[in-house]
Protein backbone atom coordinates (compact mmCIF):
# COMPACT_ATOMS: atom_id res chain seq x y z
CA UNK A 1 0.00 0.00 0.00
CA UNK A 2 3.00 2.29 0.92
CA UNK A 3 4.35 2.01 -2.62
CA UNK A 4 1.81 2.06 -4.21
CA UNK A 5 0.66 5.73 -2.42
CA UNK A 6 4.88 6.63 -3.12
CA UNK A 7 4.12 5.90 -7.12
CA UNK A 8 0.88 8.17 -6.73
CA UNK A 9 2.68 10.80 -5.23
CA UNK A 10 5.81 11.05 -7.50
CA UNK A 11 3.08 11.01 -10.27
CA UNK A 12 1.46 13.98 -9.03
CA UNK A 13 4.88 15.78 -8.53
CA UNK A 14 5.53 14.76 -12.15
CA UNK A 15 2.56 16.82 -13.18
CA UNK A 16 3.60 19.19 -11.09
CA UNK A 17 7.10 19.61 -11.96
CA UNK A 18 5.93 19.83 -15.68
CA UNK A 19 3.77 22.74 -15.19
CA UNK A 20 0.61 21.31 -15.02
CA UNK A 21 -0.46 24.12 -12.71
CA UNK A 22 0.77 26.75 -13.96
CA UNK A 23 -0.65 25.98 -17.65
CA UNK A 24 -4.17 25.26 -15.77
CA UNK A 25 -4.12 28.85 -14.29
CA UNK A 26 -3.46 30.41 -17.88
CA UNK A 27 -6.30 27.87 -19.23
CA UNK A 28 -8.85 29.08 -16.26
CA UNK A 29 -8.11 32.67 -17.06
CA UNK A 30 -8.53 32.23 -20.87
CA UNK A 31 -11.85 30.22 -20.23
CA UNK A 32 -13.35 33.06 -17.64
CA UNK A 33 -12.68 35.34 -20.65
CA UNK A 34 -13.75 33.43 -23.44
CA UNK A 35 -16.80 31.96 -21.87
CA UNK A 36 -18.00 35.73 -21.13
CA UNK A 37 -17.19 36.36 -25.30
CA UNK A 38 -18.79 33.28 -26.13
CA UNK A 39 -22.30 33.84 -24.27
CA UNK A 40 -22.40 37.22 -25.25
CA UNK A 41 -23.76 35.95 -29.07
CA UNK A 42 -26.76 34.34 -27.45
CA UNK A 43 -29.94 35.97 -27.56
CA UNK A 44 -32.22 34.34 -24.92
CA UNK A 45 -29.68 32.13 -22.59
CA UNK A 46 -26.19 33.78 -22.03
CA UNK A 47 -25.69 31.91 -18.83
CA UNK A 48 -27.10 28.76 -19.88
CA UNK A 49 -24.87 29.02 -23.26
CA UNK A 50 -21.71 29.66 -20.31
CA UNK A 51 -22.32 27.08 -18.29
CA UNK A 52 -22.27 24.83 -21.80
CA UNK A 53 -19.29 26.40 -22.86
CA UNK A 54 -17.16 25.76 -19.60
CA UNK A 55 -18.19 22.24 -19.29
CA UNK A 56 -17.64 21.22 -22.90
CA UNK A 57 -14.53 22.98 -22.71
CA UNK A 58 -13.29 21.05 -19.67
CA UNK A 59 -14.87 18.52 -21.15
CA UNK A 60 -12.73 18.24 -24.21
CA UNK A 61 -9.97 19.36 -22.37
CA UNK A 62 -9.36 16.60 -19.97
CA UNK A 63 -10.00 14.27 -22.22
CA UNK A 64 -7.28 15.53 -24.45
CA UNK A 65 -5.61 15.79 -20.97
CA UNK A 66 -6.09 12.22 -20.04
CA UNK A 67 -4.95 10.81 -23.61
CA UNK A 68 -1.49 12.49 -23.45
CA UNK A 69 -1.16 12.38 -19.77
CA UNK A 70 -2.52 8.88 -19.08
CA UNK A 71 0.28 7.87 -22.28
CA UNK A 72 3.01 9.69 -20.08
CA UNK A 73 1.87 7.40 -17.17
CA UNK A 74 3.70 3.92 -18.44
CA UNK A 75 3.85 3.74 -22.18
CA UNK A 76 6.82 6.69 -22.76
CA UNK A 77 8.50 5.32 -19.50
CA UNK A 78 8.84 1.74 -21.20
CA UNK A 79 9.69 3.58 -24.81
CA UNK A 80 12.27 5.29 -22.98
CA UNK A 81 13.66 2.12 -20.64
CA UNK A 82 13.14 4.71 -17.48
CA UNK A 83 11.45 2.25 -15.55
CA UNK A 84 13.45 -0.45 -15.65
CA UNK A 85 15.43 0.67 -13.09
CA UNK A 86 12.31 1.07 -10.79
CA UNK A 87 10.91 -2.59 -11.98
CA UNK A 88 13.76 -4.11 -11.06
CA UNK A 89 13.52 -3.54 -7.31
CA UNK A 90 11.79 -5.53 -5.04
CA UNK A 91 8.41 -4.08 -5.97
CA UNK A 92 5.48 -5.87 -6.81
CA UNK A 93 4.58 -4.57 -10.09
CA UNK A 94 1.16 -4.19 -9.47
CA UNK A 95 2.14 -1.73 -6.68
CA UNK A 96 3.28 0.21 -9.72
CA UNK A 97 0.50 0.02 -12.07
CA UNK A 98 -2.17 0.98 -9.59
CA UNK A 99 0.55 3.39 -7.79
CA UNK A 100 0.82 5.35 -11.33
CA UNK A 101 -3.35 5.01 -12.19
CA UNK A 102 -3.40 6.71 -8.52
CA UNK A 103 -1.46 9.53 -9.52
CA UNK A 104 -3.04 9.69 -13.10
CA UNK A 105 -6.42 9.92 -11.34
CA UNK A 106 -4.75 12.80 -8.43
CA UNK A 107 -3.50 15.06 -11.71
CA UNK A 108 -7.43 14.74 -13.64
CA UNK A 109 -8.78 15.41 -10.02
CA UNK A 110 -6.70 18.51 -9.93
CA UNK A 111 -7.54 19.70 -13.80
CA UNK A 112 -11.66 19.42 -13.54
CA UNK A 113 -11.37 21.02 -9.92
CA UNK A 114 -9.08 23.90 -11.07
CA UNK A 115 -10.68 24.20 -14.62
CA UNK A 116 -14.35 23.94 -12.73
CA UNK A 117 -13.36 26.24 -9.76
CA UNK A 118 -12.09 29.17 -12.08
CA UNK A 119 -15.38 28.24 -14.68
CA UNK A 120 -17.84 28.48 -11.26
CA UNK A 121 -15.99 32.05 -10.64
CA UNK A 122 -16.49 33.45 -14.09
CA UNK A 123 -20.19 32.06 -14.28
CA UNK A 124 -20.96 33.42 -10.91
CA UNK A 125 -19.34 36.66 -12.28
CA UNK A 126 -21.62 36.96 -14.67
CA UNK A 127 -24.81 36.48 -13.12
CA UNK A 128 -25.00 40.06 -12.16
CA UNK A 129 -25.52 41.24 -15.41
CA UNK A 130 -28.04 39.00 -16.47
CA UNK A 131 -31.32 39.87 -17.21
CA UNK A 132 -34.51 38.86 -15.25
CA UNK A 133 -33.46 36.51 -12.19
CA UNK A 134 -31.28 33.80 -12.66
CA UNK A 135 -30.06 31.49 -10.83
CA UNK A 136 -26.82 29.10 -11.05
CA UNK A 137 -27.37 25.31 -10.50
CA UNK A 138 -24.08 24.69 -8.60
CA UNK A 139 -24.58 21.65 -7.41
CA UNK A 140 -25.84 20.02 -10.69
CA UNK A 141 -22.64 21.86 -12.17
CA UNK A 142 -20.62 19.78 -9.85
CA UNK A 143 -22.39 16.89 -10.90
CA UNK A 144 -21.68 17.52 -14.66
CA UNK A 145 -17.63 17.91 -13.70
CA UNK A 146 -17.91 14.86 -11.58
CA UNK A 147 -19.51 12.78 -14.62
CA UNK A 148 -16.41 14.18 -16.59
CA UNK A 149 -13.58 12.92 -13.95
CA UNK A 150 -15.38 9.62 -14.07
CA UNK A 151 -15.17 9.57 -17.83
CA UNK A 152 -11.51 10.64 -17.76
CA UNK A 153 -11.03 7.71 -15.11
CA UNK A 154 -12.40 5.48 -17.30
CA UNK A 155 -10.45 6.47 -20.19
CA UNK A 156 -7.23 6.56 -18.05
CA UNK A 157 -8.09 2.72 -17.32
CA UNK A 158 -8.24 1.60 -20.71
CA UNK A 159 -5.06 3.79 -21.72
CA UNK A 160 -3.15 1.90 -18.91
CA UNK A 161 -4.79 -1.26 -19.61
CA UNK A 162 -4.20 -1.01 -23.53
CA UNK A 163 -0.44 -0.06 -22.40
CA UNK A 164 0.61 -3.09 -20.58
CA UNK A 165 -0.05 -5.43 -23.48
CA UNK A 166 1.89 -2.63 -26.08
CA UNK A 167 5.33 -2.41 -26.96
CA UNK A 168 5.50 1.05 -27.88
CA UNK A 169 3.00 4.24 -27.37
CA UNK A 170 1.39 4.77 -30.83
CA UNK A 171 -1.06 1.23 -30.11
CA UNK A 172 -2.53 2.25 -26.79
CA UNK A 173 -2.82 5.99 -27.92
CA UNK A 174 -4.45 4.82 -31.49
CA UNK A 175 -6.50 1.75 -29.20
CA UNK A 176 -7.50 4.19 -26.24
CA UNK A 177 -8.94 7.14 -28.89
CA UNK A 178 -11.42 4.16 -30.92
CA UNK A 179 -12.58 3.49 -27.49
CA UNK A 180 -13.02 6.83 -26.62
CA UNK A 181 -15.09 7.21 -29.82
CA UNK A 182 -16.87 3.93 -29.76
CA UNK A 183 -17.90 4.49 -25.89
CA UNK A 184 -19.00 7.70 -26.76
CA UNK A 185 -21.58 6.92 -29.25
CA UNK A 186 -22.55 3.03 -28.46
CA UNK A 187 -25.82 4.64 -26.06
CA UNK A 188 -26.47 7.13 -29.54
CA UNK A 189 -26.29 4.45 -32.01
CA UNK A 190 -28.05 1.35 -29.91
CA UNK A 191 -31.18 4.37 -29.00
CA UNK A 192 -31.05 5.53 -32.64
CA UNK A 193 -31.64 1.76 -34.10
CA UNK A 194 -34.35 1.26 -31.61
CA UNK A 195 -36.28 4.15 -32.17
CA UNK A 196 -36.91 2.96 -35.90
CA UNK A 197 -35.94 6.72 -37.14
CA UNK A 198 -33.52 4.71 -40.12
CA UNK A 199 -36.35 3.76 -42.29
CA UNK A 200 -35.00 0.06 -42.55
CA UNK A 201 -35.12 -2.98 -40.30
CA UNK A 202 -31.62 -3.56 -39.35
CA UNK A 203 -31.12 -7.68 -39.62
CA UNK A 204 -30.91 -9.40 -35.80
CA UNK A 205 -27.46 -10.23 -36.09
CA UNK A 206 -26.72 -6.19 -36.30
CA UNK A 207 -28.53 -5.76 -33.39
CA UNK A 208 -27.30 -8.28 -31.35
CA UNK A 209 -23.55 -7.01 -32.51
CA UNK A 210 -24.35 -3.47 -31.09
CA UNK A 211 -25.64 -4.80 -28.17
CA UNK A 212 -22.53 -6.70 -27.19
CA UNK A 213 -20.93 -3.83 -28.33
CA UNK A 214 -22.33 -1.77 -26.02
CA UNK A 215 -21.90 -3.98 -23.04
CA UNK A 216 -18.15 -4.09 -23.68
CA UNK A 217 -17.05 -0.85 -24.81
CA UNK A 218 -17.67 1.52 -21.57
CA UNK A 219 -20.48 3.87 -22.01
CA UNK A 220 -19.15 7.43 -21.19
CA UNK A 221 -22.51 8.86 -21.89
CA UNK A 222 -23.95 7.59 -18.52
CA UNK A 223 -21.23 10.53 -17.10
CA UNK A 224 -22.85 13.41 -19.30
CA UNK A 225 -24.46 15.63 -17.02
CA UNK A 226 -24.06 18.42 -18.54
CA UNK A 227 -27.80 19.25 -19.68
CA UNK A 228 -28.76 18.77 -15.86
CA UNK A 229 -26.52 21.63 -15.24
CA UNK A 230 -27.11 24.10 -18.02
CA UNK A 231 -30.66 23.68 -18.23
CA UNK A 232 -30.88 23.10 -14.45
CA UNK A 233 -33.01 20.13 -15.25
CA UNK A 234 -34.71 18.06 -12.23
CA UNK A 235 -31.73 15.56 -11.20
CA UNK A 236 -31.57 12.40 -9.42
CA UNK A 237 -28.74 11.49 -6.64
CA UNK A 238 -29.29 7.85 -7.89
CA UNK A 239 -28.61 8.57 -11.26
CA UNK A 240 -25.33 9.93 -10.09
CA UNK A 241 -24.94 7.51 -7.66
CA UNK A 242 -25.34 4.55 -10.29
CA UNK A 243 -23.23 6.11 -12.88
CA UNK A 244 -20.26 6.90 -10.39
CA UNK A 245 -21.13 3.01 -8.87
CA UNK A 246 -20.61 1.71 -13.34
CA UNK A 247 -17.73 4.39 -13.45
CA UNK A 248 -15.38 3.01 -10.45
CA UNK A 249 -16.42 -0.94 -11.30
CA UNK A 250 -15.51 -0.44 -14.68
CA UNK A 251 -12.25 1.67 -13.68
CA UNK A 252 -11.19 -1.82 -10.98
CA UNK A 253 -11.91 -4.47 -13.92
CA UNK A 254 -9.32 -2.18 -16.23
CA UNK A 255 -6.59 -2.22 -14.03
CA UNK A 256 -7.24 -5.37 -12.81
CA UNK A 257 -6.66 -6.96 -16.22
CA UNK A 258 -3.83 -4.31 -16.26
CA UNK A 259 -2.48 -5.77 -13.55
CA UNK A 260 -2.27 -9.32 -14.30
CA UNK A 261 -1.03 -8.52 -17.98
CA UNK A 262 1.70 -6.16 -16.93
CA UNK A 263 2.79 -8.86 -14.45
CA UNK A 264 3.43 -11.44 -17.41
CA UNK A 265 4.88 -8.76 -19.19
CA UNK A 266 8.59 -9.51 -20.17
CA UNK A 267 10.78 -6.49 -19.62
CA UNK B 1 20.86 47.01 -35.67
CA UNK B 2 20.55 44.72 -38.33
CA UNK B 3 18.17 42.28 -36.67
CA UNK B 4 16.43 45.05 -35.28
CA UNK B 5 15.83 46.50 -38.85
CA UNK B 6 14.64 43.37 -39.98
CA UNK B 7 12.59 42.90 -37.11
CA UNK B 8 10.87 46.39 -37.87
CA UNK B 9 10.43 45.43 -41.19
CA UNK B 10 8.71 42.25 -40.63
CA UNK B 11 6.16 43.98 -38.45
CA UNK B 12 5.53 46.76 -40.98
CA UNK B 13 4.87 43.96 -43.56
CA UNK B 14 2.51 42.24 -41.27
CA UNK B 15 0.47 45.46 -40.18
CA UNK B 16 1.05 46.07 -44.51
CA UNK B 17 -0.76 42.64 -45.42
CA UNK B 18 -3.41 42.86 -42.00
CA UNK B 19 -4.23 46.88 -43.64
CA UNK B 20 -5.29 45.69 -47.36
CA UNK B 21 -6.05 41.68 -46.60
CA UNK B 22 -10.06 43.12 -45.95
CA UNK B 23 -10.18 45.12 -48.73
CA UNK B 24 -8.51 42.33 -51.26
CA UNK B 25 -10.94 39.90 -49.69
CA UNK B 26 -14.11 41.76 -50.12
CA UNK B 27 -13.35 41.95 -53.98
CA UNK B 28 -12.54 38.48 -54.44
CA UNK B 29 -14.94 37.28 -51.66
CA UNK B 30 -17.43 34.47 -53.08
CA UNK B 31 -21.07 34.71 -52.72
CA UNK B 32 -22.12 33.81 -49.13
CA UNK B 33 -23.80 30.48 -48.82
CA UNK B 34 -25.05 28.54 -45.84
CA UNK B 35 -24.28 24.92 -46.44
CA UNK B 36 -26.51 22.04 -45.81
CA UNK B 37 -25.66 20.37 -42.46
CA UNK B 38 -24.79 16.55 -42.27
CA UNK B 39 -27.99 14.61 -40.48
CA UNK B 40 -28.67 15.07 -37.35
CA UNK B 41 -27.19 11.89 -36.15
CA UNK B 42 -23.95 11.82 -37.75
CA UNK B 43 -23.88 15.47 -36.10
CA UNK B 44 -24.56 13.88 -33.03
CA UNK B 45 -21.32 11.33 -33.08
CA UNK B 46 -19.51 13.73 -34.47
CA UNK B 47 -20.07 16.14 -31.48
CA UNK B 48 -18.31 13.26 -28.76
CA UNK B 49 -20.65 14.03 -25.91
CA UNK B 50 -20.81 17.98 -26.47
CA UNK B 51 -24.06 18.11 -29.31
CA UNK B 52 -25.18 20.91 -26.58
CA UNK B 53 -22.13 22.72 -27.75
CA UNK B 54 -22.68 21.81 -31.47
CA UNK B 55 -25.79 23.02 -30.91
CA UNK B 56 -25.06 26.16 -30.02
CA UNK B 57 -21.92 26.43 -32.48
CA UNK B 58 -24.41 26.20 -35.21
CA UNK B 59 -26.77 28.05 -34.06
CA UNK B 60 -24.57 30.58 -34.08
CA UNK B 61 -22.77 29.93 -37.65
CA UNK B 62 -26.28 30.33 -38.91
CA UNK B 63 -27.11 33.72 -36.53
CA UNK B 64 -23.95 35.07 -38.34
CA UNK B 65 -24.52 33.78 -41.93
CA UNK B 66 -28.22 35.18 -41.54
CA UNK B 67 -26.35 39.13 -39.98
CA UNK B 68 -23.96 39.15 -42.51
CA UNK B 69 -26.07 38.14 -45.85
CA UNK B 70 -29.02 40.40 -44.87
CA UNK B 71 -27.54 42.94 -42.85
CA UNK B 72 -23.68 43.65 -44.35
CA UNK B 73 -24.27 42.54 -47.72
CA UNK B 74 -28.01 43.67 -48.06
CA UNK B 75 -29.02 40.12 -50.17
CA UNK B 76 -31.99 37.56 -48.93
CA UNK B 77 -30.47 34.34 -46.85
CA UNK B 78 -31.56 31.14 -47.69
CA UNK B 79 -34.10 30.60 -45.49
CA UNK B 80 -34.72 27.17 -46.07
CA UNK B 81 -31.22 26.44 -45.28
CA UNK B 82 -31.67 28.36 -42.04
CA UNK B 83 -34.53 26.33 -40.73
CA UNK B 84 -32.84 23.25 -42.00
CA UNK B 85 -29.63 23.88 -39.83
CA UNK B 86 -31.98 25.34 -36.34
CA UNK B 87 -33.77 22.03 -36.98
CA UNK B 88 -31.21 20.12 -36.36
CA UNK B 89 -29.61 22.05 -34.00
CA UNK B 90 -32.60 21.53 -31.66
CA UNK B 91 -32.14 17.83 -32.72
CA UNK B 92 -28.91 17.60 -31.21
CA UNK B 93 -29.83 19.96 -28.08
CA UNK B 94 -33.66 20.38 -28.25
CA UNK B 95 -33.42 22.87 -24.87
CA UNK B 96 -31.52 25.47 -27.17
CA UNK B 97 -34.06 28.41 -26.77
CA UNK B 98 -31.82 30.64 -28.88
CA UNK B 99 -32.72 28.44 -32.28
CA UNK B 100 -36.22 28.78 -31.95
CA UNK B 101 -36.43 32.53 -30.88
CA UNK B 102 -34.10 33.10 -33.94
CA UNK B 103 -36.37 30.89 -35.78
CA UNK B 104 -39.47 32.62 -34.68
CA UNK B 105 -37.61 36.21 -35.52
CA UNK B 106 -36.53 34.92 -38.83
CA UNK B 107 -39.74 32.93 -40.61
CA UNK B 108 -43.29 33.76 -38.68
CA UNK B 109 -43.32 36.43 -41.47
CA UNK B 110 -43.26 33.79 -44.33
CA UNK B 111 -47.05 31.79 -44.42
CA UNK B 112 -45.51 29.10 -46.01
CA UNK B 113 -43.07 28.36 -43.59
CA UNK B 114 -45.82 28.31 -40.36
CA UNK B 115 -46.60 24.89 -40.65
CA UNK B 116 -42.74 23.85 -40.17
CA UNK B 117 -42.10 26.66 -37.67
CA UNK B 118 -44.87 25.59 -35.60
CA UNK B 119 -43.56 22.08 -35.68
CA UNK B 120 -39.80 22.91 -34.68
CA UNK B 121 -41.81 25.40 -32.10
CA UNK B 122 -43.50 22.49 -30.89
CA UNK B 123 -40.48 20.21 -30.59
CA UNK B 124 -38.83 23.02 -28.14
CA UNK B 125 -42.36 22.96 -26.23
CA UNK B 126 -42.06 19.68 -25.50
CA UNK B 127 -38.63 19.78 -23.68
CA UNK B 128 -39.49 23.23 -22.70
CA UNK B 129 -42.62 22.83 -20.79
CA UNK B 130 -41.85 25.81 -18.35
CA UNK B 131 -41.22 28.16 -21.05
CA UNK B 132 -44.31 30.34 -22.21
CA UNK B 133 -42.32 31.80 -25.04
CA UNK B 134 -42.71 29.02 -26.99
CA UNK B 135 -46.59 28.25 -27.08
CA UNK B 136 -46.64 32.14 -27.13
CA UNK B 137 -45.10 32.29 -30.44
CA UNK B 138 -47.00 29.00 -32.00
CA UNK B 139 -50.46 31.03 -30.83
CA UNK B 140 -49.09 34.05 -32.43
CA UNK B 141 -48.34 32.37 -35.75
CA UNK B 142 -51.93 30.15 -35.89
CA UNK B 143 -53.43 33.52 -35.43
CA UNK B 144 -52.23 36.15 -37.39
CA UNK B 145 -50.85 34.03 -40.28
CA UNK B 146 -52.97 30.91 -40.78
CA UNK B 147 -55.88 33.13 -39.48
CA UNK B 148 -56.96 30.10 -37.06
CA UNK B 149 -57.64 31.25 -33.56
CA UNK B 150 -59.03 28.27 -31.89
CA UNK B 151 -55.51 26.75 -32.26
CA UNK B 152 -54.03 30.42 -31.56
CA UNK B 153 -56.38 30.16 -28.01
CA UNK B 154 -55.70 26.85 -27.42
CA UNK B 155 -52.09 27.72 -27.11
CA UNK B 156 -52.59 31.31 -25.86
CA UNK B 157 -54.32 29.50 -22.60
CA UNK B 158 -50.85 27.46 -21.82
CA UNK B 159 -48.65 30.59 -22.43
CA UNK B 160 -51.08 32.00 -20.03
CA UNK B 161 -50.89 29.24 -17.61
CA UNK B 162 -47.15 29.09 -17.68
CA UNK B 163 -46.99 33.09 -17.08
CA UNK B 164 -49.40 33.83 -14.76
CA UNK B 165 -48.01 37.39 -13.93
CA UNK B 166 -49.32 38.54 -17.18
CA UNK B 167 -52.86 38.88 -17.68
CA UNK B 168 -52.29 40.36 -21.19
CA UNK B 169 -51.76 36.48 -22.40
CA UNK B 170 -55.11 35.09 -20.34
CA UNK B 171 -57.02 37.88 -22.14
CA UNK B 172 -55.64 37.92 -25.18
CA UNK B 173 -56.15 33.64 -25.15
CA UNK B 174 -60.10 35.29 -24.22
CA UNK B 175 -60.33 37.33 -26.98
CA UNK B 176 -58.90 34.45 -29.59
CA UNK B 177 -61.37 31.82 -28.26
CA UNK B 178 -64.44 34.48 -28.79
CA UNK B 179 -62.95 35.25 -32.36
CA UNK B 180 -62.46 31.33 -32.93
CA UNK B 181 -66.56 31.33 -32.09
CA UNK B 182 -65.88 29.72 -28.72
CA UNK B 183 -67.33 32.02 -26.38
CA UNK B 184 -68.62 29.27 -23.94
CA UNK B 185 -65.27 28.08 -23.19
CA UNK B 186 -63.74 31.79 -22.92
CA UNK B 187 -66.34 32.44 -20.61
CA UNK B 188 -65.25 29.35 -18.16
CA UNK B 189 -61.39 29.85 -18.88
CA UNK B 190 -61.55 33.52 -17.77
CA UNK B 191 -64.00 32.40 -14.95
CA UNK B 192 -61.04 29.53 -14.11
CA UNK B 193 -58.44 32.69 -13.83
CA UNK B 194 -60.92 34.88 -11.87
CA UNK B 195 -61.09 31.95 -9.53
CA UNK B 196 -57.21 31.57 -9.32
CA UNK B 197 -55.56 34.80 -9.09
CA UNK B 198 -54.68 36.78 -6.58
CA UNK B 199 -53.50 39.96 -7.70
CA UNK B 200 -56.48 42.28 -7.87
CA UNK B 201 -55.32 44.45 -10.82
CA UNK B 202 -55.42 41.04 -12.89
CA UNK B 203 -58.74 40.27 -11.42
CA UNK B 204 -60.19 43.37 -12.07
CA UNK B 205 -58.71 42.97 -15.91
CA UNK B 206 -59.98 38.87 -16.56
CA UNK B 207 -63.60 40.67 -14.68
CA UNK B 208 -63.78 43.33 -17.02
CA UNK B 209 -62.99 40.59 -20.12
CA UNK B 210 -65.11 38.16 -18.34
CA UNK B 211 -68.37 40.45 -18.15
CA UNK B 212 -68.07 41.70 -21.85
CA UNK B 213 -67.80 37.71 -22.94
CA UNK B 214 -70.56 37.21 -20.83
CA UNK B 215 -72.61 39.86 -22.68
CA UNK B 216 -71.49 38.69 -25.89
CA UNK B 217 -72.49 35.30 -24.79
CA UNK B 218 -76.08 36.39 -23.68
CA UNK B 219 -76.77 38.28 -27.64
CA UNK B 220 -75.41 35.26 -29.32
CA UNK B 221 -78.31 32.71 -27.31
CA UNK B 222 -80.86 35.51 -28.26
CA UNK B 223 -79.68 35.38 -31.89
CA UNK B 224 -80.05 31.49 -31.65
CA UNK B 225 -83.53 32.25 -30.10
CA UNK B 226 -84.38 34.90 -33.00
CA UNK B 227 -83.02 32.17 -35.62
CA UNK B 228 -85.60 29.53 -34.16
CA UNK B 229 -88.88 31.62 -33.92
CA UNK B 230 -88.64 33.63 -37.13
CA UNK B 231 -86.57 31.15 -39.23
CA UNK B 232 -83.84 33.92 -40.75
CA UNK B 233 -80.84 35.46 -38.88
CA UNK B 234 -81.42 39.56 -37.17
CA UNK B 235 -79.61 42.72 -38.63
CA UNK B 236 -79.51 44.65 -35.96
CA UNK B 237 -79.61 44.33 -31.98
CA UNK B 238 -82.76 46.11 -31.95
CA UNK B 239 -84.66 43.61 -33.89
CA UNK B 240 -83.92 41.35 -30.96
CA UNK B 241 -85.29 44.06 -28.68
CA UNK B 242 -87.99 45.16 -30.80
CA UNK B 243 -89.19 41.50 -31.18
CA UNK B 244 -89.08 41.37 -27.09
CA UNK B 245 -85.89 38.38 -27.00
CA UNK B 246 -83.80 40.99 -25.00
CA UNK B 247 -85.39 43.64 -23.29
CA UNK B 248 -81.99 46.30 -23.31
CA UNK B 249 -78.78 46.07 -25.26
CA UNK B 250 -75.83 45.33 -23.25
CA UNK B 251 -73.31 47.56 -22.71
CA UNK B 252 -69.70 46.34 -23.61
CA UNK B 253 -67.33 47.61 -20.13
CA UNK B 254 -64.53 48.55 -22.82
CA UNK B 255 -66.94 51.25 -24.29
CA UNK B 256 -68.01 49.93 -27.60
CA UNK B 257 -71.30 48.75 -29.15
CA UNK B 258 -72.13 45.79 -29.59
CA UNK B 259 -73.61 45.23 -33.48
CA UNK B 260 -74.39 42.18 -35.56
CA UNK B 261 -71.94 41.95 -38.62
CA UNK B 262 -72.39 40.02 -42.06
CA UNK B 263 -71.89 36.69 -41.02
CA UNK B 264 -74.52 36.60 -37.92
CA UNK B 265 -71.87 36.91 -34.95
CA UNK B 266 -71.82 39.59 -32.35
CA UNK B 267 -69.00 42.28 -32.66
CA UNK B 268 -67.99 45.24 -30.54
CA UNK B 269 -66.71 48.66 -32.22
CA UNK B 270 -64.21 48.50 -29.18
CA UNK B 271 -62.44 45.16 -30.32
CA UNK B 272 -62.41 44.22 -26.49
CA UNK B 273 -59.27 46.60 -26.59
CA UNK B 274 -58.34 48.78 -23.45
CA UNK B 275 -58.40 52.99 -24.41
CA UNK B 276 -60.90 52.44 -27.13
CA UNK B 277 -61.96 56.62 -27.60
CA UNK B 278 -65.87 56.95 -28.13
CA UNK B 279 -65.55 58.88 -31.07
CA UNK B 280 -64.42 56.47 -33.31
CA UNK B 281 -67.51 54.59 -33.11
CA UNK B 282 -67.74 55.43 -36.94
CA UNK B 283 -65.25 53.49 -37.88
CA UNK B 284 -66.88 50.39 -37.85
CA UNK B 285 -66.84 49.16 -41.66
CA UNK B 286 -63.18 49.49 -41.02
CA UNK B 287 -62.84 47.39 -37.52
CA UNK B 288 -65.18 44.81 -39.12
CA UNK B 289 -62.72 43.89 -41.62
CA UNK B 290 -59.98 43.19 -39.38
CA UNK B 291 -62.35 40.99 -36.99
CA UNK B 292 -61.17 37.10 -38.19
CA UNK B 293 -64.29 35.98 -40.09
CA UNK B 294 -66.13 33.07 -37.63
CA UNK B 295 -65.21 29.60 -37.90
CA UNK B 296 -62.17 30.19 -40.23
Amino acid sequence: MRSILAFAVTTLKGGVRDRLLQGLVLVGFLLIVSTAVFSSFSMRQPLEVAINYSLSVIHILSIIMTLFFGLNLIARELDSKENHFILSQPIPRSSYVMGKYGGFLLNIFAIVTILGLFSIMGLLLMIPGAKGSVSFPLMKFVSALLGIFFSCSILGAIIVLFTSVATSSIFPFLMSCAVYAIGENTQTVRRYIASGMVGKEFPPVFRLLTDIIYCIFPNFALFDFKAYAIYGLPFSGRLLLVSVAYGVTYAAVCIFFAVILFDKRDI
Amino acid sequence: MKRIGLGILLLLLVALTTYYYPKLQRAYEPSLRLHRLLPAFALKISSFGNKELMATLIFYNTEFYFGEKAGFRKETPELKLVYDALNKATDLDPRNMDCYYFAQGTLSWIKPAIPVLNKLLEKGFKQRPWDWYLPFFIGVNYYFQLNDPVHAAKYMKKAARLNPRSPVLATLAARMLYQGNQTQAGIIYLKSLVRETTNPLFRKKFEKRLHALEEIFFLEKAIKQYEKKFGKSPLEIHELMRTGIIRKTPVDPYGGMFYIGKDGRVYTTSKLAEGWSKDERHKDRKIKKSVPKRGS
